[in-house]
């Protein structure tokens, strides 16, 4: 019987396995004739999408594209300027309302998840799925948690609910975020993003929640920038590009290259990672130590990508910060072009030539609220104390123009811009002039393919001209894509390098996951 | 619980106990004795209203600076609609908390709705506060006399005790339910913790926001008004002098009990602390420069400690990612307790 089953499945092939998961013809879900304007720009324009029961949708697009807007119009952050949305068999003809998303079966998992990192996880579920009260109108904390207890047991989520969610980790919080959002009886549910956070080795956790809810049939919109994860777990794929719907495919006969081409358009183009001839040593590292990491052992080259890969926590970050100035090296002993080189603030190791771009681009490595061309000056070539000169302006904007940052005047408000124009204007401001060390963590998180591609393009260019890269990465891929050389970190400490031919995305992805 | 969480939330209280003692010890027969704890409790009643104010403000992670403006008006205000208006006593106080409310509105309307920093705004309310103060007492002069014998007798003693202590109280066990047991408290608390996290959660974080101005209001008119039920006469330019314990008492408060979030419990042992401090120094015959001085090294000390007990936990976290997979029963929510942390 069971063999029988077995043959019977393999014969179904992938794709008409995942359709057969639809409950339904009927649309749980669909936008029809959507737009939105802001002033003159049509951040959507006329976008009609179906979701049905029981598939994951992949909603796809470069930064810009639309995707924000359309998620925010259906979380009832924005309104649209005109179509419908259809949710089962009720219509909005101008848009919705949160509350009406929420009572009509929509559920969301947030970007950033959205959760209450102080309060506890049962209250966390509690502000979504509704309070327990006792006979009195009180909350009963004793319910809530019992409430909760279920929630997370159906998930199996071996965790207490009187945990504040601040000290859970990151894929926990995932999944608490999930059994959040669908313990309303979602009938479909929209993930924005939801990896970008994850650390890879949690990711299949949530992989595993999204196809439980396919399963039960619920209709799935998933949001990403990683390929892999579509290819992995959606049926379907929607790519919108300038506001406009650009094609949906089945992603069972289609490809990743087909994806990136559909996304990005006629200008699909892949970095020439021609690894640059390594110069002299730059910088080396002796047995440093520091908050977590110890003994670690490094040569950084002129001309060299060095990838510094690992999971959370595995050490790699912390040796780049030590690099930077940010944290403190508490042993050990760095040699900067032969030079003793020890800095206490990042102010000093500016002063010898090495720059840091920090992956939180809004928190640690912008001023989002000031304009890009102050962000652009602010740093060691700032001239006056208070604001940037006209001259650094002028010049900025002509950074900006050469590095195709959308707009290129430098008065524009950093947050307005989107991922990956920000991203841009960022590595612009440390990379001009070439510094002799970049340390860049996690440079292409969360942006959209062509900025990427630009990226990846800009980091191969300073290592021709001679600086040294110093990329702290959990991307496998982007670390096998354009890296010279790779040292895989686990639990502090440097664990084995990789190069040439051992330089893969399954090798290194191999190496963090080990032991 | 382990020692360190035992000490972070009821360390508040044993230092209570140990200055407490300490001035006994020091001063034996001027401070352990029973009219001087009476003394003290009597004195604390306005204080613990507006400290309230300034709490459930804090919970919902704004400030109101205006409440000490709020408390001198009030105080003023329930007389001078007695004695010049010709209001019943129980009328006076019903519009005086009025009055509060709606002092809390508009600071609810320059924050909320005009999205005004509340910092800002809530000076600005002050200010506008006190100079119609004057205008209503003639240039801050000060009323006295005329209160009816039903309002004063707001404030009597009972059981050793005047009554505003007793009301202090109730409304701690009142505040303390709307704050863990109520579906609009948990949903202030969310707003403090991450005004967008709360809003994508589908909370209404500007009427949450609303609520806590407007019970500020009413908490500090209250506080105005015993002080006018238990002096028998008002003076308007009083109030601002109540701000900064008030704030020093919350962020006190906040290391205490539930640490980490201002709370009622706290906050009322915070209030007791610096009185206790304050007394006893006074009965040492230090002089009276030395309150102001006190009052705001607490405050500047309770901010320290608080900011340290986050600094520390930002330690254990980057700790806790370290060592990336941690046996499930070695995971820091064994040491949370659980309801008992709500309860």
């Amino acid at each position: 019987m069971a063999q029988a089953l077995g043959r019977e499945v393999s014969e179904v092939t992938p794709a008409e396995a995942r359709t057969t998961a639809r409950t339904s013809e009927e649309g749980v879900l669909a936008v029809e004739g959507l737009e939105c304007r802001f002033g003159a720009t049509r951040a959507l324009r006329g976008v009609d999408l179906t979701v049905y029961g029981g598939e994951v949708l992949a909603l796809l697009g470069e930064n810009g594209a639309g995707k924000s807007t359309l998620i925010k119009i259906l979380a009832g952050v924005l309104r649209p300027t005109a179509g419908v949305i259809r949710l089962g068999d009720d219509v909005f003809s101008h848009g919705l309302t949160a509350d009406q998303a929420r009572n009509h079966g929509l559920a969301f998992v947030h970007q950033d998840l959205g959760l209450l990192e102080p309060l506890s996880v049962a209250e966390n579920i509690a502000h979504v799925a509704g309070f327990r009260r006792s006979r009195g109108g009180l909350i009963s904390w004793r319910r809530q948690m019992a409430l909760a207890r279920e929630l997370l047991a159906r998930w199996e989520i071996d965790i207490d609910p009187a945990t504040p969610v601040r000290r859970l980790e990151a894929a926990e919080r995932s999944l608490v975020a999930v059994a959040r959002a669908v313990a309303t009886e979602a009938k479909a549910i929209v993930f924005d993003e939801p990896t970008a956070a994850l650390p890879r080795h949690d990711v299949e956790l949530l992989y595993g929640a999204v196809e439980r809810l396919r399963s039960a049939g619920v209709a799935v919109v998933y949001v990403t920038h990683r390929l892999t994860e579509v290819m992995r777990l959606a049926d379907r794929a929607a790519v919108l590009r300038d506001g406009a719907l650009v094609g949906t495919v089945d992603v069972a006969g289609t490809s990743e290259q087909a994806l990136v081409e559909l996304i990005v358009g006629a200008r699909e183009e892949r970095a020439a990672a021609a690894p640059g001839a390594a110069g002299d040593e730059l910088l080396t590292l002796q047995d440093i130590s520091g908050e977590g990491a110890d003994g670690v052992t490094l040569t950084l080259r002129r001309g060299e990508i060095l990838a510094l890969v690992g999971l959370v926590g595995a050490g790699h970050r912390a040796v780049g910060r030590m690099v930077v100035g940010a944290e403190p090296a508490t042993g050990g002993e760095m040699r900067l072009a032969g030079e003793p080189f020890r800095p206490r603030t990042p102010w000093e190791a500016q002063r010898r030539g090495v720059v840091y771009v920090p992956a939180n681009r809004l928190g640690e490595a912008s001023f989002p609220t000031l304009d890009t061309g102050t962000n652009f000056s602010l740093r060691d070539r700032q001239t006056t104390a208070f604001a940037s000169t006209r001259k650094e302006r002028v010049a900025a904007g002509r950074v900006f123009d050469e590095w195709g940052v959308v707009p290129a005047v430098p008065d524009a408000t950093f947050a307005a811009l989107s991922g990956g124009n920000q991203q841009r204007v960022v590595l612009a401001k440390w990379m001009t002039p070439a510094p002799d060390v970049l340390v860049a963590e996690e440079p292409t998180a969360g942006i959209d393919v062509g900025t990427k591609t630009a990226i990846y393009e800009r980091l191969a260019d300073a290592a021709r001209a001679g600086t040294a890269v110093l990329l702290l990465s959990s991307d496998a891929d982007e670390v096998a894509l354009i890296a010279d050389r790779a040292v895989v970190f686990r639990h502090g400490t440097p664990k084995v390098e990789l190069a040439h031919e051992a330089l893969t995305a399954d090798r290194i992805a191999q190496e963090c996951y080990a032991g | 619980m382990s020692a360190a969480r035992f000490f972070s939330r009821w360390g508040l209280l044993l230092v209570f106990i140990a200055v407490f003692g300490g001035f006994s010890a020091w001063l034996p027969g001027k401070f352990p004795t029973s009219s001087n704890v009476q003394d003290i409790l009597t004195s604390q009643p306005p204080g613990i209203f507006i400290a309230y104010g300034a709490m459930i403000v804090l919970v919902v992670g704004e400030f109101d600076l205006s409440i000490g403006a709020t408390l001198g008006m009030s105080q003023y205000l329930v007389l001078k609609f007695i004695t010049h208006y010709g209001l019943s006593w129980q009328v006076a106080i019903v519009a005086t908390l009025g009055v509060g409310a709606a002092i809390g509105a508009a600071n609810a309307l320059a924050v909320v709705g005009f999205g005004i920093n509340s910092f800002i705004a809530t000076i600005g309310i002050a200010t506008i506060l006190a100079g119609l103060v004057q205008w209503i007492s003639d240039g801050n002069q000060p009323l006295f006399g005329g209160a009816p014998k039903g309002f004063t007798s707001l404030a009597q003693t009972k059981h050793g005790v005047v009554l505003p202590v007793y009301y202090a109280l109730v409304t701690a066990v009142l505040l303390w339910l709307l704050l863990e047991f109520t579906v609009v408290g948990r949903q202030m608390r969310a707003t403090g913790a991450n005004r967008t996290a709360a809003r994508l959660s589908g909370i209404h974080t500007g009427r949450a926001r609303v609520t806590a101005f407007v019970l500020a209001g009413v908490l500090a008119a209250i506080g105005g008004i015993l002080v006018t039920a238990q002096v028998g006469a008002a003076d308007a330019s009083s109030g601002p002098a109540f701000l900064l314990p008030a704030y020093a008492a919350a962020f006190l408060g906040a290391t205490a009990i539930r640490p980490g979030f201002f709370n009622v419990w706290g906050t009322v042992i915070a209030i007791f602390l610096v009185a206790i401090g304050i007394t006893g120094l006074q009965l040492k015959g230090v002089e009276s420069w030395v309150t102001p001085v006190f009052n705001g090294s607490v405050l500047l000390f309770a901010v320290a400690v608080s900011n340290a007990a986050a600094t520390q936990r930002a330690f254990s976290r980057a700790r806790g990612a370290l060592s990336r997979r941690r046996p499930a029963d070695a995971k820091p929510t064994a040491s949370q307790p659980p309801a008992g942390e709500q309860a």
